[in-house]
């Protein structure tokens, strides 16, 4: 397994564990929008929330604002393309 | 915009727009006592009209004193409870004057006093630490003026909240004049991370926390029954690390505000839905006290207790 691989896996775990899904991590599919609620997952903001501070719990990386929040809470990708290019700790 | 239970809940022929706008400008343009007059007039309208609403303080009227007085005689509790909701709604009245005087152009200080009541030192040493703290408030008197109140004593205040039909208008004057500021959470998920960001930064985050907005949420007893509270205060007190302080705004006399701050409540422990639970049933619990010391202003308009 290369790292890409383990800390993608690292997400889905995060995810599912956060929002308490009813799924297994590997179901989760790469590309799922997280809050659209027909395509994605639905999450809503408290989600939001613990997602966050689990992020910075598990992998020691930041999502300081609203903006930033934007662009990295898309789907599992866009988590993990911000935890690469943070130099997150796997 | 919000299609959720808080829509449902503020459902009412007063609840629109045009209603606030102009009983903005009558309390902001005319002598105050015309002002509150006429609110007298149209309050009185209210009460004989709107037999839910009505309905729903009655209920929940009751169950505070079957809780509180159960030695009580039917009869007279049926003769207290329809006096009390009369006064409710008049005091609603009161509570809408108040605050369109607030959102409007006259000189607050005069017109209004905030008494302070409880430790606010605590709440003081909390934010010197740099981090902020949860402000839980009820249906129960002025909320609004506890914010102000709040601003006024140099507190950064953020007033967390839900769209309605017609009062985010006036509510966002009142907060602009009072420097509160507002962010609305039913509509983007994002809005979590301005909390967040607010938390870190020092601010108190001002929440309603007596009525279940979503579907997050659990059941505590409130004056005997259970009832449903919101767990999102509980929730983000926990993973942000801050407190929560209950906190109302009543009063007795018109204008003369108390700003009651109580005791704060952590949400920690080794199992974190049960640390929950627990600091939301204290919640409850501190809730109950202060509605039962302040029941004429209580404006819970629903049931409290059928949705649980």
């Amino acid at each position: 397994m290369s790292n890409d691989d383990v800390l993608r896996t690292k997400v889905k775990e995060l995810i599912v564990q956060c929002a308490r899904l009813k799924i297994q991590p590997s179901e989760l599919k790469d590309d799922s929008p997280l809050f659209d609620k027909e395509k994605g997952l639905g999450l809503d903001s408290i989600d939001v929330l613990e997602i966050v501070v689990n992020i910075e719990k598990t992998f020691g990386v930041q999502i300081p604002d609203r903006e930033t929040g934007e662009k990295v809470l898309q789907t599992v990708n866009t988590i993990v393309d911000h935890l690469k290019a943070s130099g997150a700790k796997t | 915009m919000n299609n959720g239970a808080l829509w449902d809940h503020s459902r009412h022929w007063l609840n629109i727009r045009p209603i606030y706008a102009f009983g903005e400008w009558v309390l902001d343009s005319m002598p105050l006592f015309v002002g509150y007059g006429i609110t007298w007039g149209v309050t009185e309208m209210a009460y004989h009209f709107s037999p839910d609403q009505r309905a729903g303080i009655e209920a929940n009227v009751r169950q505070v004193l079957r809780h509180t007085q159960p030695a009580l005689e039917e009869g007279e509790r049926e003769r207290q409870v329809k006096r009390l909701v009369y006064k409710i709604f008049h005091n609603r009245g009161v509570w809408f004057a108040d605050l369109s005087v607030m959102a409007g152009r006259r000189q607050l200080s005069g017109l209004f006093n905030f008494e302070k009541s409880g430790d606010w030192r605590v709440l003081e040493r909390q934010l010197s630490t740099g981090r902020g703290a949860i402000v839980a408030s009820a249906h129960l008197g002025n909320w609004h003026g506890g914010g102000v109140a709040m601003a006024r004593a140099g507190v950064p205040v953020r007033v967390v909240m839900y769209h309605n039909h017609a009062g985010d208008i006036m509510d966002r004057k009142v907060a602009q004049r009072a420097n509160v500021r507002q962010t609305y959470i039913d509509s983007d998920p994002m809005a979590m991370m301005e909390i967040v960001r607010a938390l870190r930064s020092g601010e108190v985050l001002a929440m309603l926390v007596d009525k279940p907005w979503d579907s997050r949420s659990v059941a505590v007893p409130f004056f005997g029954k259970p009832s449903l509270f919101p767990l999102g205060p509980v929730r983000v007190a926990r993973l942000a690390g801050v407190p929560i302080f209950p906190a109302f705004c009543v009063w007795d006399r018109p204008r003369q505000y108390r700003a009651i701050l109580c005791d704060p409540i952590e949400v920690r422990g080794s199992d974190p839905i049960e640390a929950e639970h627990e600091a939301l049933t204290k919640l409850a619990r501190v809730i109950e006290t202060q509605v039962a010391s302040n029941l004429p202003v209580w404006f819970n308009f629903t049931p409290a207790w059928s949705a649980s």
